[in-house]
């Protein structure tokens, strides 16, 4: 069966090339580009008047490649002439006589298939939703098959690079404004496609038009700048050697034509094989897709159906669980205290949501789907009409009790799930007849855009209870990891030991913006201080105090985050350390709050990395000990997904792995003696590991 | 005192998975090839100094007559002494080594070729109603090998999850061993480790005929994280697929003497077999008997365990060497890490393979051969059998 077939419509002269390959995408492997030449080949023999690309799958035009083919058996040279083959391929479709079109109805074209699009036609006929993007980056690569030469000719040079850097996939609106994309309706599609074809019969390619001029030119000295601050960008941590290749492909393309820039980009797409973090990356993105969603198994049978739930409390979590679920077809009421609340917070999501609208991210049709199924109110009577009730109110445990019994005075036949952050789960149920139905959600914020839900599962939550945390998530379009109840549970726990660990810098001698700095290079989206600052400073320390209490050994707070928060220096941004375009913004005024350790030597750079990269590994590691985590899957989905730890490592488990479980726990033992970190002290796991012979190949 | 036993000569086919390279091979004559090895490999061929054969085996359904197992293969090898073959299910083997050390020690001996054989892939399906002829209805098949277990009894991998249950042993440090052999494997592999014992042999499947020169099982590239994910095996709570071995089929042989007699043929002995002792205890207790029969070995010749320097704890599932080592730690933590690492150090049956009646012998020659790397020393090695008996060896390298 051809990947790509091939109809003539003998009437009309135009021929049409379906794109339909093995696997619920349409991918680019071998069988695809022998099937896309030979339809080439065909419509020239035919001596077609143009063609109509389309594909044969409902969601996906053209999705890229197939990553597990090229990870097979992969060398340099295979790699190296799968790829020329590529832009061959869309060379030849480019320079042929013939217009061709593509023709996208809310379908995606992403990396190869947007290369496709940019590269191979002369037009694109799509739905307003249908989507498009290089995301290579997000996987460890770069738009090699062009992309990064194809795009900025389309777009223009700037907007290329945020996309390409950023990999943002963008609805097809975001390209009406370009000469090659036509938004038009779906029923439409066809018979504009034709008349396009037969108003622009000897059309030139736009790749090879002499006569056209790209886009948002800019001197050479802007461009260059744009590109100096993708590199800055790229580089922060050089443990992205795919998004430095991205900038030097694209900064090479302004200066060189296009096929010598496209040989160029051969050596750096080749060169990308022999990094960890593309292999790590690659993997994560397996991990995230295939293996992801079948992690946690929950029999589906015993999950409560789920077509309608309360979101107790309407501050910015519940706000954003109940916008995912409205959206998702789940009618969500939202409650809080009084009127004013309720109603503040329904008013508060359509304001969002319109803005959205209003720049062109969301369709309308999209945001008027939740609101339809979003109602605010403050009567617990009405709990009576859902299956679930997911309570977000304040961190504080009798709170969460008394919320607890109100909810099961109501129904005590809902199910109830905290979105604690680090109440156990036995703990918030102790006083409850029915603790049984008690079980967590805990999602991370912004829920809109966070992909994980770490569900709780307590010594007493049912089965029911855990299955139909675990489902209901997945229907809003969760990765969901099932964890054991403890404080902090998993995300938790390791995350305040990265704020921790942060501080206790500090108190080392390290200027605070240089530990925020470190952790950027280190990989970190984000440095512990500023997480402090981002999040206004009461919740770490609520957090970060709660935890201290249950594990007073190895997470002690730190003396400077307590005396930060009693001198009240809370609130939004405090302290705040950014990046700019180049510098670290520098927050001097949280320094007469840092409380000095003396008579310890000062962390170097490396030693800082180590206390914060290894002190995350060890806490995730002590979850495993404890039997908080099942398994290292969840491992390094939860600390990627969830708490920002270094994507570019696949996660703790993988970390260690690369860097060996014995040199990792001789490493954080003599980091604890040094700087006299208790919490630095190596988890059990690791004796476990070093008695079974087992140093790498944990994940 | 008696005089010492020496170890000759050790040699075994390399191990084959499961309807693997050696799957089509007649196993009399994949043990005729370890049996050969192991007569030739001193440089000259001993058979002609032979004083008895020993064979252990454990499934005799997969041969095509299995009875006087011995007796064919020492026909096979043109080595006419008597020949005695025992089953001790996977301790069989060691029974049969020990067989031959009672005879050495009685004077009656000074030398014997022991062996141990398995073919896994080669055990029919099997019918007792066929034989009075069949009415109408099913025939039932039984399979003797899914799952491994007795008639009134669990299944084997049912009472090895039971026995790390009781000694709280999670199932993340049986995967964690399992992935552990794999590696240690490997890095022994890399090393080239195993030319010592191995001995390739000229396997023939699907009429190609080809030199099988290197164990089959192992899986060094999977991951520990891909191990966890697999489901537990009948009905037990921790067994799975990942931290047991697979079926295999292989053969392993030695040659023992007296010292004086080897001496007299001017062959430098690779070892002294120090001790050996067999052990039983309540019918489910396979994951634990290896503790209790190296302590009832090493109590014999008044041996303390810190006096040994390597341990070879057959995996027949990895609650064994767990299990084992913690008892034999008396449940201390430390003492129980630290005997682990110096337990199946090239890797274990999880990697190589467990052809149960092969194995026995597997562990002691590895075991053997990597205590002389390390210029000598003094290693125990046990195995568990079914319904619960041990074997144990006890050997000065």
């Amino acid at each position: 069966m051809p990947e790509v077939k091939y109809h003539l419509d003998t009437e009309s002269r135009v021929a049409r090339f379906v794109i339909d390959t093995a696997g619920p995408v349409n991918s680019i492997g071998q069988q695809f580009m022998t099937d896309m030449e030979k339809a080439t080949l065909q419509a020239h023999r035919d001596n077609v008047r143009g063609v109509i690309i389309v594909s044969g799958k409902k969601k996906s035009f053209l999705d890229g490649a197939n990553l597990r083919e090229i990870m097979t058996d992969a060398t340099p040279q295979l790699i190296r002439i799968t790829l020329r083959r590529f832009h061959d391929c869309l060379a030849t479709l480019a320079k042929s006589p013939f217009p061709v079109v593509a023709v996208l109805d809310g379908q995606t074209a992403l990396g190869g298939g947007f290369e496709l699009l940019l590269w191979g036609c002369d037009q694109v006929l799509t739905t307003a939703d249908s989507r498009m993007g290089l995301p290579e980056v997000s996987v460890g690569l770069f738009p090699a098959g062009g992309g990064t030469q194809v795009l900025r000719r389309v777009v223009g040079f700037k907007t290329a690079v945020d996309m390409i850097i950023n990999a943002r996939v963008s609805p097809a609106e975001t390209f009406a404004q370009t000469d090659l994309v036509t938004i038009c309706p779906s029923a439409e599609l066809e018979s504009r496609a034709l008349e396009w074809i037969e108003s622009h019969q000897g059309i030139v390619n736009h790749i090879y038009d002499p006569a056209r001029v790209e886009p948002d030119r800019r001197s050479d000295e802007e461009n260059q700048k744009i590109v100096n601050q993708a590199y800055f960008r790229a580089t922060i941590c050089p443990h992205r050697p795919y998004l430095q290749a991205a900038a030097q492909s694209m900064e090479a393309g302004l200066k060189l034509p296009l096929e010598e820039a496209l040989r160029n980009d051969l050596d750096l797409f080749v060169s990308l094989f022999e990094s960890p973090n593309t292999k790590n990356k690659i993997d994560f993105f397996f991990l995230t897709t295939s293996l992801g969603p079948r992690l946690v198994r929950v029999d589906p049978r015993k999950a409560v159906n789920v077509d309608s739930l309360a979101v107790i409390g309407a501050g910015l979590m519940g706000r954003g669980i109940a916008q995912v679920a409205a959206e998702r077809g789940i009618r969500a009421l939202l409650i809080d205290v009084d009127e004013a609340a309720t109603r503040a917070a329904v008013e508060e999501i359509d304001r969002t949501l319109e803005g959205l609208v209003s720049k062109g991210k969301w369709p309308g049709s999209r945001k008027d789907k939740v609101m339809a199924n979003l109602e605010g109110s403050t009567d617990y009577g009405r709990l009576r009409e859902v299956p679930l009730v997911i309570e977000c109110v304040f961190e504080d445990l009798p709170l969460k009790q008394r919320i607890l019994a109100r909810v099961q005075d109501a129904n005590p036949d809902a199910i109830f799930a905290s979105n604690t952050s680090t109440l156990p789960m036995d703990e918030i149920a102790a006083k409850s007849s029915r603790p049984e139905q008690v079980v967590g959600m805990h999602f991370f914020s912004p829920v809109p855009l966070m992909p994980l839900l770490e569900v709780i599962r307590g010594p007493r939550s049912s089965v029911a209870a855990v299955a139909t945390a675990v489902t209901v998530g997945r229907a809003i379009g969760k990765t969901v990891i099932l964890v054991n109840d403890g404080p902090g549970f998993y995300t938790s726990r390791t995350f305040a030991t990265y704020v921790n660990n942060g501080f206790s810098l500090a108190e080392r001698g390290v200027l605070p913006w240089d530990v925020d700095f470190m952790a950027l290079q280190a990989g970190f989206p984000q440095g512990p201080l500023n997480v402090y600052g981002a999040t206004g400073g009461n919740v770490i320390y609520h957090a970060g105090s709660f935890m201290a209490s249950r594990f007073p050994e190895r997470m002690a707070l730190p003396e400077s985050l307590k005396k930060l928060y009693q001198a009240g220096y809370v609130g939004l941004g405090k302290p705040s350390f950014y990046l700019d375009h180049r510098n670290m913004i520098r927050d001097e005024s949280v320094m007469e709050h840092i409380a000095p350790i003396e008579g310890l030597p000062a962390p170097n750079q490396d030693e800082v990395q180590d206390i914060l990269l290894l002190g995350m590994c060890n806490e995730a590691f002590w979850c495993m000990s404890d039997g908080v985590l099942p398994d290292y899957y969840s491992m390094d989905l939860g600390a990627v997904l969830g708490i920002g730890f270094p994507d570019c490592w696949h996660g703790p488990a993988r970390y260690v792995s690369l860097r060996g479980v014995k040199a990792v726990k001789a490493r954080l033992e003599e980091l604890a003696d040094r700087f006299r970190l208790p919490g630095l002290r190596p988890a059990p796991e690791f004796d476990r590991l070093v008695a079974c012979g087992l140093d790498r190949f944990l994940i | 005192m008696p005089e010492q036993c020496v170890i000759v000569s050790a040699k075994r086919t390399p191990f084959g998975r499961y309807l693997g390279s050696l799957s089509e091979m007649e196993p009399l004559d994949v043990a005729a090839h370890a049996g050969r090895a192991a007569l030739t490999a001193p440089g000259k061929d001993l058979s002609a100094e032979i004083d008895q054969i020993f064979v252990g085996n454990c499934i005799p359904s997969c041969f095509e007559t299995g009875s006087v197992t011995g007796r064919q293969i020492g026909l096979k090898l043109g080595v006419d002494r008597f020949t005695i073959t025992v089953d001790t299910a996977c301790c069989s083997p060691l029974t049969a080594l020990r067989l031959a050390l009672w005879g050495l020690r009685l004077g009656e001996l000074s030398s014997a070729l022991v062996i141990g054989v398995e073919a896994m892939s080669r055990v029919p399906h099997m019918s007792r109603q066929l034989r009075n002829g069949v009415r109408i209805g099913e025939v039932k098949l039984t399979d003797q090998i899914y799952p491994i277990g007795y008639p009134g009894y669990n299944p084997v991998s049912v009472d090895a999850s039971d026995g790390a249950e009781k000694y709280e042993i999670p199932k993340r440090m049986l995967d964690a061993w399992a992935m552990g052999s794999h590696r240690k494997w490997a890095q022994a592999q890399a090393e080239g480790k195993f030319a010592d014992e191995l001995a390739p042999i000229m396997a023939t499947k699907k009429g190609n005929t080809f030199l099988f020169a290197g164990d089959e099982s192992p899986r060094p590239d999977s991951t520990l994280a891909a191990i966890e994910q697999l489901p537990a095996v009948f009905g037990a709570k921790s067994t799975t697929a990942g931290n047991a071995p697979g079926l295999n089929d292989g053969a392993s042989a030695v040659v023992i003497m007296t010292e004086s007699r080897a001496r007299s043929l001017g062959l430098e002995p690779l070892g002294t077999i120090v001790e050996m002792a067999g052990e039983t205890d309540m019918p489910y207790g396979i994951s634990w008997i290896p503790a209790l029969t190296i302590r009832k070995v090493l109590s014999k010749v008044g041996l303390e365990l810190d006096q040994i320097d390597l341990i070879e704890i057959n995996e027949a599932f990895a609650a064994m060497p767990l299990v084992s080592a913690k008892i034999l730690a008396d449940g201390d933590k430390d003492v129980w890490h630290g005997l682990l690492q110096k337990t199946n150090v090239n890797g274990g049956a999880i990697a190589i393979g467990h052809p149960v009646g092969a194995s026995g012998l597997r562990i002691m020659m590895t075991m053997m051969y990597e205590l002389r790397r390390r210029g000598g020393g003094l290693g125990v090695a046990a195995i568990c059998g079914g319904l619960t008996q041990g074997e144990a060896a006890i050997v000065r390298a």
